[in-house]
């Protein structure tokens, strides 16, 4: 730590995201405002200088009148996350890393992975791991009416409220696994801004062909569903076993594997006409 | 299979985090990293795990509850399953020889699958198994925390 710090660092910030404080500095301004862009939903600028985690971007490429090309570098404290000559790539690391590291150190929230849409002043959550489809579940219930609220974690209070971590939504072209940043605005989208009830969770996989046989799930089996996919239940159990509790008591559960996502779109809007 | 008659069940304390639904318990074993749910007819066994409710005792309250045939030999079977789970006390002795029977035997007997004991189980997931990683990758050795392996390019 002690070399990174001896580096001239052009541009910092400290900011708290759930209750974590965390820090971004870089070697230019122009670093600086590229990372910036990658920032953690829900990320305020705090006035602490002391921080839980600092990450260090070390914007490289060719320097002028020189043909060496040099390294992008990130770090977090003392720890390299990226050394490459792919800027995305290194801007990915910032986002993912920071995205991960306060999921997991939030103090009063409990990340669970899970595509979260706001429906009539209620929440919709889908828990899942990645590739099951979450996000273009999300994204057609976006297009149906609903309000985008995560395609990556549900963010649950102690009372089991749902708050928005209104990310870009990470779409995947078909038959690819990358990715591409959308705002939900240019999906024709709103966000929301107010934590929610849940109203109901939806625990289904994209399966080519499948057909959408949804079955109720005890709010037992739920809690596990939810629970399968908790960032911090082995590091901090006791904060979060009592809050899935309340989130699965809340809300019926459905599932089953699915075909395509606006195949379910109606039945999910009709369960919830039921719920509601 | 047969319990011990030298000791009556009982059911661990420590270690464990203990949430209620209306019908099911919750419980998350802090020294495994397992979290089960009990359905209701474990959960009753469960419940009266406390050293001095004899099988047959627990048999009653069951059919009472469940307003559904329960007998002895639901209750050792509940007591089987709980006991698997590690959920109840160590000195607690299951012997192993006799086999009874099965959950599907007793299914068919009681015509009601609510009725009979059913604990389930999860793993709970490592951390970095339930973050989405986007960026792309050329191979492993860029793997970086939350992500552990380059999958077609990308990091998974």
């Amino acid at each position: 730590m002690k070399k990174l710090d001896r580096l001239v660092w052009a541009a910092g910030l400290s900011f708290n995201a759930y209750g974590v404080r965390v820090g971004l500095r870089a070697n230019t301004e122009g670093a600086f405002r590229l990372a910036a862009e990658y920032l953690p939903p829900d990320a305020k600028p705090s006035a602490y200088a002391e921080v839980e985690r600092l990450y260090s971007f070390v914007l490289g490429g060719e320097a002028r009148g020189s043909k060496l090309r040099r390294y992008h570098m990130l770090y977090a404290n003392e720890v390299q996350l990226a050394r490459t000559f792919d800027l995305e790539h290194a801007l990915r690391s910032f986002e993912d890393d920071s995205q991960f590291y306060i999921a997991e150190a939030a103090p009063r929230r409990v990340f669970v992975h899970a595509g979260v849409v706001g429906w009539r002043g209620r929440a919709v959550l889908i828990p899942g791991r990645s590739f099951s489809g979450k996000t273009t579940l999300v994204a057609e219930l976006v297009k149906a009416g609903a309000v985008y609220y995560s395609d990556e974690y549900a963010v649950l209070d102690a009372k089991g409220l749902v708050h928005p971590y209104t990310r870009p939504l990470g779409l995947r072209e078909e038959g690819s696994t990358k990715s591409e940043r959308h705002s939900i605005e240019s999906l024709g989208g709103t966000r929301g801004r107010r934590p929610l009830p849940v109203a109901l969770v939806v625990v289904t996989e994209f399966k080519a062909g499948a057909r959408w046989r949804p079955r109720r799930m005890t709010a037992g089996q739920g809690a596990l569903a939810l629970l399968n996919n908790t960032v911090s239940i082995k590091s901090r159990p006791a904060a979060a076993f009592p809050v899935l509790k309340q989130a699965a008591s809340q809300a019926p559960f459905l599932k089953s594997a699915r075909g395509e996502a606006r195949e379910v779109i109606d039945s999910i809007l009709s369960e919830l006409e039921h719920v509601s | 299979m047969t319990l011990s008659t030298e000791h009556l069940p009982l059911a661990r304390k420590e270690g464990l985090l203990i949430e209620r639904l209306s019908d099911e318990v919750l419980v998350y074993d802090l020294d495994r990293k397992k979290a089960h749910c009990l359905n209701q007819a474990a959960a009753l066994i469960w419940d009266h795990c406390d050293g001095k409710t004899r099988v047959e005792e627990m048999a009653r309250i069951l059919q009472k509850e469940l307003d559904a045939p329960a007998d002895e030999e639901l209750v050792h079977f509940g007591l089987r399953e709980i006991g698997k789970k590690n959920l109840l006390d160590k000195n607690y002795f299951v012997e192993r020889e006799k086999n009874k029977f099965s959950r599907r035997e007793l299914i068919k007997r009681i015509g009601l699958a609510a009725s009979v004991p059913l604990v389930m189980s999860v793993l709970a997931p490592k951390a970095t198994a339930v973050a989405s990683c986007v960026k792309p990758c050329a191979d492993a050795t860029q793997c970086s925390s939350p992500c552990t392996q380059c999958v077609a390019g990308m990091f998974a």
